[in-house]
């Protein structure tokens, strides 16, 4: 799987938590989800899960805590992937 | 004296009407909504006929997700449903999810009386059995709350005030319209969103099924299965769907314009203390005449003046009892005995939605000059007969009745009472 690919990814499964949708269109890696994203906190743990479904992975509750951006949502994944292999 | 309360929006989704409209045409020509349920019949219930509203046809049902509002349980969408009717039909528009201002001055109550049983049953236990808690993920805390439709709509049309869910078995809908009216009546809430719902599923059925307290003797022929009065009545049918209304203090509703349906000039809910025969599945009677005399009362008339009753008549053998209550109540101030009616002949039980439902039943008459037929009693129990004879059953739509003070009462498991006295506006 590429890096663009778990990008589209990533961000797809984030677009369907914003409300906003114009808000993911303009979106950066160091957009946070709460602050910037509008996305709503209790929301964070079923984008976790959706990711689990998607990429197959695990993400524990240190992991999840740390997650505030779009980049630490990559780069656990990024990670979990490596591990995988 | 205090505030004068009125009902200035309805909105309804009821197994018979969905919508407001729909609904008027079902009860003024008795139409039945109940059906047989081939689901019921799979899983063995001895009841195997029900009501449920139509979502298909509701106008509203491609916003709910606007405003992030989840349809994961017939509860919480037949409450969001109606009360977006409600808040529409009042003349008001349904504020943009952007739009920060709250309104400190509306509020909303809510009735259910088993709340979101298919989260319960079928999220929540498979996901536990499996050991995967975690897969319940972050949404099914706030749909399993009793109190999710009470809140989510406190979300949806900004409410700053009271934000209340109430459950009270088949009162709680008259409940929430009590409470509301009192609090715009004190003046600490100038509107209310008040009413009731009540999902549609096998796991909020199984509990009664299991009580043989439903009618199992209609499964083939649904429609004439809820029988309120009747002599061949044998158990009340499940219902389902909600009923929400708008009160709002008289000054805020002349000062807009708005259509008053009808003020709301007393009520009274109280409980029977599960004492003389009164219990879990019995009503005490004398608590249940108090209940009926001291909303009476609160309206400040003498039961004399009450021109229709809307009875709890749920088609089970404490249909004559009831009657006998209210004519105990009444006799001694009138020689003949008012219209009474049941609307469960059509709709079903809709337990924590039927009192709200019932409370729109009568709005729409006392506004539109009718009383609704009571429809499967033809062949009425002999002791209603004896009590208040065949004229007091409207079996037929009563057209062109002017209906000045209407008495509309449930009573729910666990000895619980609620009346309500409604009222023709007259500036």
């Amino acid at each position: 799987m590429t890096a663009t690919d778990i990008n589209n990814k990533i961000t797809g499964i984030l677009s369907k938590y914003v409300f906003n949708k114009k808000l993911i269109l303009k979106a950066t890696p160091d957009f946070r989800l709460t602050k910037d994203l509008k996305i709503n906190s209790a929301r964070v743990v079923d984008i976790v899960l959706d990711i689990e479904d998607e990429f197959e992975v695990e993400i524990d509750n240190k992991s999840l805590e740390k997650i505030k951006t779009i980049s630490d949502l990559t780069s656990l994944v990024n990670s979990l992937l490596s591990a995988k292999k | 004296m205090g505030n004068r309360v009125v009902v200035t929006g309805l909105g309804t989704l009821a197994p018979n009407g969905v919508g407001t409209a729909d609904f008027l045409a079902g009860i003024k020509s008795g139409r039945s909504g109940i059906k047989f349920i081939k689901e019921l019949k799979d899983l063995n219930f001895g009841c195997q006929i029900g009501g449920f509203p139509d979502l298909s046809v509701h106008p509203f049902t491609g916003i709910l997700k606007n405003y992030g509002i989840p349809i994961s349980t017939s509860a919480l969408t037949f409450a969001c449903l109606a009360a977006m009717e409600a808040w529409d039909d009042a003349g008001l528009n349904i504020p943009s999810p952007g739009n920060e201002l709250v309104n400190y001055d509306a509020g909303i109550i809510i009735s259910t009386g088993i709340g979101n049983s298919e989260i319960m049953a079928e999220k929540i236990s498979p996901l536990l059995a499996a050991k995967l808690p975690k897969r319940l993920g972050g949404r099914t805390m706030e749909q399993v709350m009793i109190s999710s439709p009470s809140a989510f709509l406190s979300g949806v049309f900004a409410l700053g005030n009271q934000c209340l869910t109430i459950s009270n078995a088949c009162a709680g809908g008259i409940d929430a319209v009590i409470e509301g009216f009192e609090r715009i009546k004190s003046g600490k809430a100038e509107k209310m969103l008040v009413g009731g719902t009540e999902g549609f599923s096998p796991y909020l059925f199984a509990p009664m099924d299991a009580t043989r307290i439903p009618t199992r003797n209609y499964n083939d022929n649904p429609q004439a299965g809820c029988r309120p009065m009747s002599k061949t009545a044998s158990g009340f049918v499940f219902g389902s769907g909600a009923g929400v209304l708008f009160l709002e203090n008289l000054d805020s509703a002349l000062q807009r314009g708005a259509r008053i349906y009808c003020e709301i000039t007393g009520g009274s809910t109280n409980s029977g203390g599960h004492r003389h025969g009164g219990s879990m599945t019995a009503y005490n009677p004398q608590g249940v005449v108090k209940c009926l005399v001291d909303a009476i009362e609160d309206a400040g008339i003498t039961p004399d003046k009450i021109d229709a009753v809307s009875g709890h008549l749920t088609a089970t053998k404490a249909d004559p009892s009831e009657i006998a209550l209210w004519k105990s109540v009444i006799k001694p101030y009138r020689n003949d005995f008012p219209y009474i009616n049941a609307l469960k002949g059509m709709t079903g039980h809709c337990f924590g939605a039927s009192g709200a439902l019932e409370t729109i039943a009568c709005a729409l008459q006392i506004h539109n000059n009718f009383i609704h037929p009571s429809i499967n009693c033809e062949d009425l129990h002999p002791d209603i007969e004896k009590e208040i004879g065949f004229q007091a059953i409207p079996f037929v739509c009563i057209d062109n009745f002017e209906v000045n003070y209407f008495a509309n009462a449930s009573f729910g498991f666990g000895d619980v009472n609620a009346c309500v006295i409604m009222n023709k506006f007259n500036t």
